[in-house]
């Protein structure tokens, strides 16, 4: 490096004298050469700070940002969608484009083939042998479920949510006979005229919400009705008997029809409890791993300042929430913590030490607003610390163990403003620490040799500057939902089986059928 | 005065400054002296940029019309700053010409792929040395070389030999390539 490279890159980094600035200034304006050489410096000098903002997670900014917050948070909505996109398509894969050494591009995603409806989300849920979907997908035809609930949804957006045990005809896209059991049904405007046909009678929707009992052996049927209006006619016929307005209900035994008070809502089950329902299951199966670390299920308990470890045994690692808010989580009736101002967090210890761990969170982050984002870290970056945060630079999930590691990206990036799981699984024996975001394979490392893990004081949501270090407060900014910490690895499978068992529903991540299991 | 021939709204905006962060960041880098300042400053000038979003004439004008916003705001903030000297007005505008012609014979953010490759290829310690002398709060040399057991001054050595590896690496790799 010659002495001028020197001079430019100790100009930009503030380390000259006064008057050897103004004298290098002076020259600047003169040498347009210099100048050219400054620009591409200071390129490189950037493009270095990032990157290294990125691999370092206890180093507090000389200063925060030199404006209010709330003016930064002005622009940051604009901003989260394009960061999105840009983020994740680093400088380093556009060169590689450019000079077309291009990475072979994944396959094409082949569309679900067409049927009248679809098994979107289920819990526990068991078809009769003679009478199931053929894999997800619903065609004409008859179907018992006989445990579990089921939400199938119509080619035309029509929303049905079933309970064990029904029996159903599912004769076009817009007519279904109920043979026996109940359903909820959500109706679009575009699917006005539904149908669902019961004994003697028609129940037609109108655009609405609503619920149809049957019971086969007597051959009564009710229809109550949650939003907007159903028109009742007799099988076949155009006349309608009666109109059911929001909050009405009626029912219909030897061919009469008789109003009656409109049943409890809950009666009829709703899509979103379907992914919660699964997901207790699962939970209660998962707290008595006797492998358990630590699990914060995001159930809050009577204090709601406490964050209670439902693992089962000693030795529990009880979070001391800071600030974070208890709000909805991925489902109606769970809660989650919503971190988004400085200060959020929940403060907690993993005392020991550890060769091997596992560590899974539910999240959903609202916006980036630094570019190292702690989920869960250490307080402090001493050998054997952990950091487990995402990177805004490259947009990914990552585990930082202290003091360093080789890195290598991989596909799998951070999405804003969904539900998405976070997994790391590092091993120090095989210096292997693995993160994946939905399952995915989202960043590669290999720690150090020699290097015993003692996470030790740690902080869910937030990261602060160690005591004498001037602070430089880093925040989560969304909800987390659920974190469960093992003291052994998971393998690919094991995690698929949390996404499985915790996504919110069958569509996540992308509004695309995913297949069960 | 001319009519736009585009309309552009803040989200427009807003990719528009991500994807030429590297362009802009150049030139606030090359007339501040910390990442940090330069970081500020160019949140600044995208918070004045997106909200003037309406007097974006044309796509092609918008990394000067950015490089103009910028060119203030340094000004402003090498004034504020009681830790750097006023910059000169006519080296700024000067600047701003030079990294125009930069841009267009190798953009900012060809170098920055370059150099992210480059990266890379450097051996395991050399990176995680520069790393942290190049993280948010530069780490002391002499703290760099009490963590990799090594004399400060081997750890000068070892530090500005790592800079040379990679300028010299990025320099051939954009020439190799055509792109410089």
């Amino acid at each position: 490096m010659n002495e001028e490279t020197e001079l430019l890159i100790a100009y930009l980094h503030g380390e000259l004298p006064p008057d050897r600035v103004i004298e290098l200034e002076a020259r600047l304006k003169e040498d347009a050469d210099l100048r050219r050489s400054l620009l591409e410096l200071a390129t490189e000098e950037s493009e270095l700070e990032e990157w290294a903002q990125t691999e370092h997670a206890f180093q507090p900014a000389e200063k925060v940002l030199s404006f209010p917050v709330s003016r930064w948070l002005a622009i940051a909505a604009c901003l989260a969608l394009a960061l999105v996109v840009w983020w994740g398509n680093s400088y380093r894969q556009a060169y590689l484009e450019l000079t077309s050494v291009r990475p072979t591009p994944a396959p094409a995603q082949t569309s679900p083939p067409a049927a009248m409806g679809l098994l979107v989300d289920e819990a526990a849920a068991a078809f009769a042998d003679h009478a199931a979907p053929a894999g997800v997908q619903f065609d004409a035809g008859e179907y018992e479920l006989t445990n579990g609930t089921a939400h199938m949804r119509l080619m035309n957006g029509v929303d049905l949510v079933f309970r064990a045990p029904i029996r159903f005809r599912l004769l076009d896209v817009m007519n279904l006979e109920l043979i026996d059991g109940s359903l909820r049904a959500a109706v679009p405007p575009n699917a006005q005229g539904f149908t669902v046909k019961v004994p003697e009678m028609d129940f037609e929707d109108l655009g609405t919400e609503f619920g149809v009992k049957v019971n086969a052996k007597t051959r009564r049927s009710e229809l109550h009705v949650f939003d907007g209006e159903v028109r009742v006619k007799k099988s076949g016929e155009a006349n309608e008997l009666a109109s059911v307005q929001i909050g009405e209900a009626v029912h219909v035994e030897n061919g009469s029809l008789k109003r009656e008070r409109v049943r409890d809502s809950d009666a009829f089950p709703r899509a979103a409890e379907i992914g919660f329902q699964r997901w207790k299951i699962w939970s209660q199966t998962v707290r008595k791993d006797p492998d358990l670390l630590l699990y914060y299920s995001f159930e809050r308990d009577g204090s709601g300042v406490t964050l209670p470890d439902v693992s089962v045994g000693t030795g529990k690692v009880e979070g001391v929430i800071r600030n974070a808010r208890w709000v909805t989580g991925r489902w109606e009736g769970k809660q989650a913590l919503l971190f988004d101002r400085d200060g959020d967090s929940v403060d907690l210890e993993i005392p020991g030490e550890l060769n091997t761990f596992t560590f899974a969170a539910w999240v959903k982050q609202d916006r980036m607003n630094i570019g190292l984002i702690p989920v869960l870290n250490s307080i402090g970056w001493e050998t054997g610390d952990v950091h487990l945060q995402i990177g805004r630079r490259r947009n990914r999930f990552s585990v930082g163990v202290s003091p360093g590691s080789i890195v290598t990206d991989h596909p799998a990036e951070m999405k804003l403003g969904q539900w998405v799981h976070l997994a790391a699984v590092v091993d120090m024996e095989k210096r292997i620490a693995r993160t994946y975001i939905n399952g995915e394979l989202s960043v590669e490392k290999m720690p150090p040799a020699g290097i015993t893990l003692s996470p030790g004081k740690c902080r869910l949501g937030a990261w602060v500057a160690a005591a004498g270090i001037r602070p430089r407060v880093r925040g989560f900014r969304g909800r987390i939902d659920e974190v469960v910490i093992w003291r052994r690895t998971l393998d690919e499978d094991e995690l698929k089986q949390l996404i499985v068992n915790g996504r919110p529903n069958v569509l996540w991540p992308d509004n695309q059928l995913a297949q069960l299991n | 005065m001319d009519e736009p021939t585009e309309q552009f709204d803040e989200a427009t905006i807003a990719s528009m400054l991500i994807a030429q962060r590297a362009a802009i960041m150049a030139y606030i880098r090359a007339c501040l002296h910390n990442h940090a300042d330069s970081e500020d400053v160019f949140q600044e000038v995208s918070l004045v940029a997106v909200r003037s979003a309406a007097k974006l004439r044309d796509r092609k004008g918008f990394v000067p019309w950015v490089r103009e916003i910028s060119r203030r705001l340094i000004l402003e903030h090498r004034r504020k700053s009681g830790r750097m000297t006023p910059l000169d007005p006519e080296l700024v505008a000067l600047m701003a010409d030079t990294a125009a012609e930069v841009e267009a014979e190798t953009p900012a953010k060809v170098r920055a792929g370059a150099l992210q490759l480059c990266l890379e290829a450097l051996p395991e310690d050399q990176r995680s040395m520069l790393s942290l002398r190049y993280a948010d709060r530069r780490m002391a040399v002499e703290d760099i070389a009490k963590r990799f057991g090594k004399s400060v001054q081997a750890t000068y050595a070892i530090l500005k030999r790592s800079r040379q590896l990679l300028r010299s690496c990025v320099t051939k790799k954009l020439q190799h390539d055509g792109l410089a």
